[in-house]
């Protein structure tokens, strides 16, 4: 029914006050993929979205759209469906209205934009609740209105912008799989603005990690999360540890004479101070005693199929540790433990 | 008990104070002169005064005028300072409530100079008070838009609007306009009442408007000049016992089934 165009942000400058939000940011959605845009509050990636959308402006670089450049269309002639953080239905109309809101400014007539919207509101689940007014349906209910609503003008590019935050965590997932799968079905370029890296990792094609400004690296979810380009990525990425110390032979020698196996500080030079990551993930917890660090169980959170373990260094830092939920049974509070690492998943920090 | 006691009392009290004055002025107006009993002669001749008759259809036309210019003026005004340049939102507010502290008295000689143009452009007639009477209701107007359209998320719905291919016009008629429709209602509803009991401008300028009639009867005949500010107050008190109906009834609906809180998460599920 539809299909997107390709878009590309070429070297956007945005600055409020000075302080820049975008600072050359360069981006390519390929037609038909959903690229979100993760990063900690502030990077820019609201503004790259909104600008796309026309609806702030660059102080310099290049929007383009289908290989056309639309850096100064205005918004209502760009063609891009959006939806927002906020509930953003027009209070006074229905459901079906609001789809056929974008239909009838197009001169779409009465029975074919009836029809499309019942079309789209069948689409996102909604059909029987077409004559509901927005204060008559749930949070959920509504962004999925308002995502009809964006699709049924069949926009060359689909803008989400953190769509389901203000959602409880149930219908979040739910509305999450939902969009992926529309998306899919209609093969619709998207960009997606999220803060839950969950979310992003969950249902993109490419995640691009944004700070300040700028793309620190775009690529498939898993990659991001199994080879994050930069220290700031493999930080910001999933929970890790960190570790402070310095390079010797191979491995980190931490402050407490422990020797942590890191084959990415084989290239520094031996005596040189730095910090690396590793996630709970990558650390086992040893009986045999043969671990590089010891250290003492001191809470456990339960995730499920895994459960988390705060182990307490001698010096007092605590690591956090994945075990199988199973397992942790079996390491109550108080139990000391040793820690070893696989040398090839420690990653190298930012001020390394 | 002791406190549902004190507040009937406080309610009679007050009760009393507003409507002593409404009841004596009905009593007055239908006195049946020296034989005594009652006497609709002076109601029946609110009808049968060409000249008060004419200050009606007057100040109704202004009523309207007044309405219709102070919306077209101030809603896309609000809505453009709203949504393009917020930082102006205080001058814009600080510049309407003006009238508020500016004794009309005051507001006649700085405008009389002014209507003595208007007067040459326009023609002398009392319609020409509609300009002065937007600068009057102005404050009114203005808080009442002011609540509503703070009380919608203007910034997220213009810019869903925009994003399906609304321009400016369709967004200020077809996503402010009804978004804060008890509000213009609201704001137009005070500024009926206000014009239909405006004295002194209309006075000082010379223009005969309902007020300035009733008063001028008022050395005449005291029982239909009563009876025609009683009728003119009734009026005004029927128009807002409307408004508060209507604007009422919209919350209890969204009290039921809880509105959509604009920026912060929640709502049924």
């Amino acid at each position: 029914m539809t299909s997107g165009a390709g878009v590309s942000l070429v070297d956007l400058h945005r600055a409020y006050g000075g302080v820049p939000a975008l600072d050359g940011l360069d981006l390519r959605v390929e037609p038909g993929e959903l690229v979100s845009l993760l990063g900690p509050s502030g990077c820019g990636k609201t503004t790259a979205l909104r600008v796309l959308g026309g609806l702030e402006t660059v102080d310099r670089g290049q929007v383009l759209v289908g290989g056309k450049d639309v850096t100064g269309v205005p918004a209502h002639r760009r063609d891009m469906g959006m939806v927002f953080q906020a509930y953003s239905l027009f209070p006074n109309l229905t459901a079906r209205d609001n789809v056929g809101f974008g239909l009838r400014l197009r001169k779409v007539s009465g029975a074919e934009e009836r029809r499309r919207a019942g079309e789209l509101l069948e689409l996102v689940g909604l059909g029987p609740q077409a004559a509901k007014y927005p204060h008559q349906m749930s949070g959920g209910q509504q962004q999925r209105v308002a995502l009809a609503r964006a699709l049924a003008i069949q926009p060359r590019v689909l803008l989400l912008d953190e769509p389901l935050s203000a959602l409880d965590a149930q219908v979040r997932v739910q509305l999450r799989e939902e969009i992926r799968r529309i998306q899919t079905e209609l093969a619709i370029t998207t960009l997606f603005v999220t803060h839950d890296q969950e979310e992003a990792l969950a249902i993109s094609d490419r995640v691009g990690v944004m700070s300040r400004g700028r793309l620190e690296q775009l690529a498939a979810p898993a990659e991001v999360y199994e080879r994050p380009a930069t220290p700031f990525v493999a930080e910001f990425i999933g929970v890790t540890n960190s570790f402070r110390g310095t390079v010797a032979d191979g491995a980190v020698l931490l402050a407490t004479g422990a020797r942590l196996p890191a084959a990415v500080v084989a290239s520094r030079p031996a005596g040189s101070a730095v910090r690396v990551l590793v996630r709970p993930g990558d650390l086992q917890v040893r009986a045999d005693g043969a671990g590089a660090l010891g250290g003492v169980v001191q809470t456990q959170s339960f995730l499920g199929p895994v459960t988390r373990l705060g182990v307490a260094l001698p010096e007092g830092d605590v690591v956090r540790v994945d075990v199988p939920s199973e397992r942790a049974r079996t390491l109550p509070s108080g139990t000391p433990v040793e820690l070893a690492v696989d040398p090839g998943a420690a990653m190298l920090a930012a001020d390394a | 008990m002791s406190t549902r006691l004190f507040r009937y009392g406080i309610l009679l009290v007050l009760g009393v104070f507003f409507l002593l004055p409404l009841f004596a002025m009905l009593e007055f107006s239908t006195r049946g002169g020296l034989e005594g009993g009652r006497d609709l002669s002076a109601w029946r001749a609110i009808g049968d005064d060409p000249q008060l008759l004419e200050a009606i259809v007057t100040s109704l036309q202004l009523a309207v005028l007044t309405s219709v210019l102070m919306l077209v003026l101030l809603l896309p005004t609000m809505v453009w300072v709203h949504l393009r340049v917020p930082a102006l939102r205080r001058v814009v507010e600080y510049l309407c409530l003006l009238p508020l502290v500016i004794p009309a008295v005051v507001l006649v000689v700085g405008i009389a100079p002014l209507y003595s143009w208007v007067t040459y452009f326009l023609g002398d007639s009392a319609l020409t008070l509609t300009f002065v009477y937007v600068v009057l209701v102005l404050p009114y107007a203005f808080r009442a838009l002011e609540s509503g359209l703070t009380a919608m998320d203007l910034t997220t719905l213009s810019e869903a609007a925009r994003s399906l291919g609304a321009g400016w016009g369709t967004v200020l008629l077809r996503v402010a306009l009804p978004g804060v429709r008890a509000a213009v209602l609201s704001a137009a509803l005070l500024t009926v009442a206000l014009v239909l009991g405006e004295f002194t401008l209309a006075s000082l300028l010379n223009f005969p408007n309902l007020q300035v009639a009733v008063n001028l009867i008022g050395k005449r005949d005291a029982a239909l000049s009563i009876a025609v500010s009683l009728a003119a107050l009734l009026l005004a008190f029927v128009l807002l016992l409307v408004l508060s109906t209507v604007a009422g009834r919209r919350r209890t609906a969204r009290e039921v089934e809880p509105l959509s809180p604009s920026p912060s998460p929640g709502g049924p599920s």
